[in-house]
């Protein structure tokens, strides 16, 4: 059966659960903490002991409110809990306290650009439905080869937010993009570290076809626990292409739950028979009505002011005049643009902020590296990078040699950049009188390659510019040198 | 059987032996112990080391607190570490409490020495005790009647002089009812004026831990002791204050109001003509008694299906976690929604299944709004009905139980009319309101005298007024009629001493 192909277009929304970095569990005083043996954070109230109670983590609800803030949602003056229930064994309690009819957040958008397909980039604005508090459950261990399950409950109580998207975006692509700032703008806010490997970042996605023009939105499927963002993409493609295909072929879609499997690149209807869930949603009893304080989420409003990645690229690159890419891979990770910003600051007005960017970029994230160290814990600070630059800046320095100097620097913590520079004796020359002197000498040692140099072979220039920098034991400034040679062959 | 007041103090100052008091309690307990069914568990070692400890203390010349060895008696929901937390159901038949509740170490630290753990409807489900899973406790009165319930084993401990005090909780009248079923105080204190953190849940929203003593000096003393705000209960407050119990023993000018609903034809006529006498000494005290016609609670009338379904949907939910998989007996299975059904199908009683069934619906999608939400607007109405009241009076009084014990077996074949032992009570708890019942004579005529129970009923948080108000009633009512088991032998230890 063919039949003209109808253009369709994907509607998709996403679901993201972001664990709050808190210390401890949302209910109880157990750590939060990924990676411990099973079963060992765990404590009567988060293992579902009868006659334990909730009581609220409010570094949870800060956080929270936080988040809110920074994806621009309105923050509820009273907020509440629920409980929702359904039987699973890695669900201590027999239901999740979450947020029902009264959320934390609500609204909200973020903003962000994608591809558009023909190599340039669009911006885009997603509308979020919704952002609110719940528990997350434990984690249900299969044995290979064995007949039974385990449970742990490590996890249980770990405070997440659940942040709801409407179905604004219509591909895989703008869907990855999405994430990705949704990241940034969170991990900026200091709210989540939103680590997927480590699940304190997971995905579900609602995807719809309809044809192109048509308002009304398809029977949806919604794909569950994506927990990286090649899944997403991936799966999101392999759903698409299989609702294409269906409605292709002149079937219906049928509302499901469904998992991808990554190595097949498909997605297929969960193994456990879907019902229609009814979670009895009702306000948890154990826990009152919060009030939340004006003056503290005003007083979070002040903390984020200016530190969100997108008003952060604005000014690096409207005012600092980085290029985007820079840009872009210093708002990778909130360390880094706290590092570069405050390496500008201490910079003095001969830095240009392009090249503590490329500093930073290469030199001071591949000592970070090296070492296992954060940014943070370096002993090369953003003043200490700042005095180097400036003595490139100055032509005291070249860029290769301040390479090697940034690695003694990281060893010499108490040491001041200039003085760990003139102790390795590489202070630049860029005294023409020495530098004439040197070359000078140097025409005359290589009489033979300046006479053939003169002769037509313009590409010994090279050769000789090498001689004179070794010549100067690597300390010429390499400007004014291949200037000096220039002139002085003619 | 001593006061605790009486026990405490004689601990405090010398004069008593804990361990002697212990082996007493232990002692009747063994003897009355089988024909009541009053306890579940007593663990006579720990009971032993736990009053030596004290002793110790007292010798050491620390002072062990306001209820210095006095033995006590804990239901079986109310968490004690190691020790069994059965809720009266199979499905936690060999659980043992790794933690304690609020309660059980507040009354460590004031002295308090266990004894055992006391029978129970399974999940606080019923007025008889008869729900339990291990079998009925009976009354003390009369061996062939139920004491009330669910903290039927509190109740019957307490009215059989095995100990001197005992802790119930209650959902809808489950320590108020017990303890007029059987002759002694029993008192039910504002919601949230005691941590629950410890007490295994029936109905969040109304449970509450109390104690069930001989009189309401005692039952002052323990609820000072356990009251209070406690982080781990968010719907805890801070307001507990020192009872006013031994003080202020006055009635003069006290406003009394009997609601008309309290006293309709519907109570046994027995138990309203005892009521009327009672009302008759609160005057004779100075108290202001007002006698209302029936309407100043018009919402009244719909206490026990708001409270069926409220009580119900909570605890549909709070009973969700029994299900095999982390604690308790399992019935295996092959496959996990199997496990879930065989589980719970077989380890939890019929009328806790009805309850969960019941709770299921209430809060099911298309249900909601007629069920839970309607019942939680009428909660509201019912509240406001009784805060009116408390514009005009101080107290309001009435019976607690609309009859006397009634036989085992009466009315087990029929939850409707098991549910309405709970119509004078339920509303009270529906308001979270303080509430005493105290002993206030025997019914007469043919067959055996059984207890009657007065109900007082204060404003929110003001559970010193209604202690304080039982207690002088109790001054003037004088010592009440006793249960043949209660004097049986005064404790060695105390006697020798006096």
């Amino acid at each position: 059966m063919t039949r003209t192909a109808i253009r369709r277009e994907p509607v998709i929304g996403l679901e993201v659960h972001v664990q709050l970095a808190t210390r401890s569990k949302m209910f109880c005083r157990c750590e939060a903490r990924f990676g411990a043996p099973p079963n060992s954070l765990i404590c009567p109230v988060c293992s579902g002991q009868p006659g334990t109670l909730p009581a609220l983590n409010a570094e949870a609800l800060r956080l929270g409110i936080l988040a809110g803030l920074a994806l621009g949602c309105r923050i509820a003056g009273r907020t509440k809990f629920d409980r929702k229930n359904y039987f699973y064994p890695d669900l201590p309690k027999g239901y999740q306290i979450s947020q029902y009819d009264q959320p934390l957040c609500s609204g909200g958008e973020l903003a962000f650009e994608a591809p558009d397909g023909r190599g340039g980039r669009q911006e885009h604005r997603v509308r979020l439905v919704r952002a609110h508090l719940e528990e997350d459950s434990g984690k249900i261990v299969h044995p290979e080869g064995l007949s039974f399950s385990l449970v742990d409950l490590n996890r249980a109580g770990v405070p997440l937010m659940e942040i709801v998207s409407q179905p604004d975006l219509r591909s895989p692509e703008e869907a990855a993009a999405y994430l990705q700032a949704l990241r940034r703008t969170l991990r900026f806010a200091g709210v989540s570290e939103c680590d997927m490997e480590k699940g304190s970042f997971r995905c579900d996605a609602n995807v719809s076809l309809r044809p192109v023009g048509q308002q009304a939105f398809g029977t949806r499927c919604e794909i569950k626990n994506l927990n990286s963002f090649r899944f997403v993409t991936q799966a999101l493609a392999a759903e698409i292409e299989r609702q294409t295909a269906i409605l292709d072929g002149g079937g219906r879609i049928v509302q499901s739950t469904l998992a991808f499997d990554p190595v097949r690149l498909r997605t297929a209807p969960t193994r456990t028979k879907e019902e229609a869930n009814d979670y009895r949603y009702f306000p948890e009893p154990d826990l009152p009505v919060f009030e939340i304080d004006p003056a503290l989420v005003e007083s979070l409003r002040g903390t984020l002011a200016g530190r969100d990645p997108a008003s952060r690229r604005r000014r690096y690159v409207t005012e600092l005049l980085l290029a985007p890419q820079h840009a872009d891979a210093l708002l990778e990770e909130p360390e880094r643009a706290d590092y570069f910003e405050a390496a500008v600051a201490a910079a003095d007005s001969t830095v240009p902020a392009a090249s503590v960017a490329s500093a930073l970029l290469t030199d001071v994230l591949r000592l970070a590296n090296d070492r296992r160290r954060g940014l943070p814990e370096l002993a090369t600070t953003p003043a200490r990078l700042a005095e180097l630059l400036a003595l490139v800046a100055g032509g005291a320095l070249s860029v290769q040699a301040m390479r090697n100097v940034i690695v003694e620097m990281e060893a010499r913590p108490s040491v001041p950049a200039r003085a760990v520079v003139e102790s390795m004796d590489l202070l630049q020359v860029s005294d023409t009188g020495e530098l004439e002197r040197v070359v000078a000498d140097v025409l005359r040692e290589q009489a033979d390659m300046v006479a053939r140099y003169r002769a037509g072979k313009t590409g010994l220039f090279h050769a000789l510019l090498g001689a004179v920098m070794k010549a100067s034991g690597g300390k010429a400034n390499p400007a004014t040198a291949r200037e000096i040679l220039a002139r002085a062959l003619g | 059987m001593s006061r605790a007041a009486d026990l405490a103090a004689g601990v405090r100052a010398g004069r008593l032996d804990p361990r002697a008091l212990a082996e007493d309690a232990l002692r009747r307990i063994a003897t009355h112990g089988e024909a009541l069914h009053a306890f579940l568990e007593v663990d006579a070692a720990a009971t032993r080391r736990r009053a030596d400890e004290v002793a110790a203390q007292v010798r050491a010349g620390k002072d062990p607190g306001a209820l210095a060895g006095v033995p006590v008696a804990i239901k079986d929901n109310i968490a004690l570490a190691g020790a069994s937390l059965s809720c009266g159901s199979r499905i936690l038949a060999g659980y043992r409490a790794p933690y304690s509740s609020h309660v059980v170490e507040r009354l460590l630290a004031a002295g308090a020495v266990p004894v055992g753990r006391t029978n129970m409807d399974e999940f606080a489900m019923g007025a008889s005790t008869e729900n339990s899973a291990f079998g009925p406790t009976r009354n003390p009165w009369d061996v062939a009647r139920v004491p009330g319930g669910s903290s039927g084993g509190s109740a019957a401990a307490v009215a059989a002089g095995l100990v001197p005090l005992a802790f119930g909780s209650e959902t809808g009248g489950s320590i108020r009812q017990p303890a007029a079923l059987c002759g002694v105080t029993g008192f039910k204190p504002t919601y949230g004026a005691v941590s629950r953190f410890g007490l295994v849940a029936f109905g969040s929203s109304l449970d509450v831990i109390g104690p069930l003593a001989a009189d309401a000096a005692d039952a002052a003393l323990a609820h000072d002791v356990i009251a209070g705000r406690d982080p781990r209960d968010s719907t805890t407050y801070p307001g507990a204050r020192p009872s006013a119990a031994r003080a202020g023993r006055s009635l003069a000018g006290l406003r009394v109001g009997v609601p008309g609903e309290f006293m309709d034809e519907s109570v046994d006529a027995q138990v309203r003509a005892r009521v009327d006498e009672a009302l008759e000494l609160l005057a004779a005290q100075g108290a202001r008694i007002t006698r209302l016609p029936l309407g100043r609670l018009p919402h009244m009338d719909l206490s026990i299906p708001v409270y069926y379904i409220v009580s119900s949907s909570e605890a549909s939910s709070n009973l969700a976690r029994f299900d095999g998989i982390r604690y308790g007996p399992r019935s295996p299975a092959p496959d996990l929604l199997e496990t879930y059904l065989r589980t719970r199908g077989t380890l939890f009683g019929a009328e806790v299944r009805r309850r969960i069934l019941l709770g299921t619906f209430a809060l099911s999608a298309g249900y909601l709004d007629a069920w839970y939400k309607k019942a939680l607007a009428v909660r509201r109405l019912i509240l406001d009905e009784f805060i009116a009241l408390f514009g005009d009076f101080d107290l309001l009084a009435g019976p607690t139980s609309p009859f006397p014990a009634f036989a085992l077996g009466a009315r087990t074949d029929d939850p409707y009319a098991m549910y309405l032992c709970d119509i004078l009570t339920a509303p009270v708890c529906l308001a979270g309101l303080p509430s005493i019942s105290v002993p206030c004579g025997l019914t007469r005529g043919a067959g055996t005298a059984l207890p009657v129970g007065l109900q007082l009923v204060g404003r929110p948080a003001d559970d010193h007024r209604v202690l304080a108000a039982a207690a002088a009633f109790e001054a003037a009512r004088g010592e009440p009629e006793r249960c043949a088991l209660f004097g049986a032998g005064t404790p060695a230890a105390a006697s020798g001493a006096r």
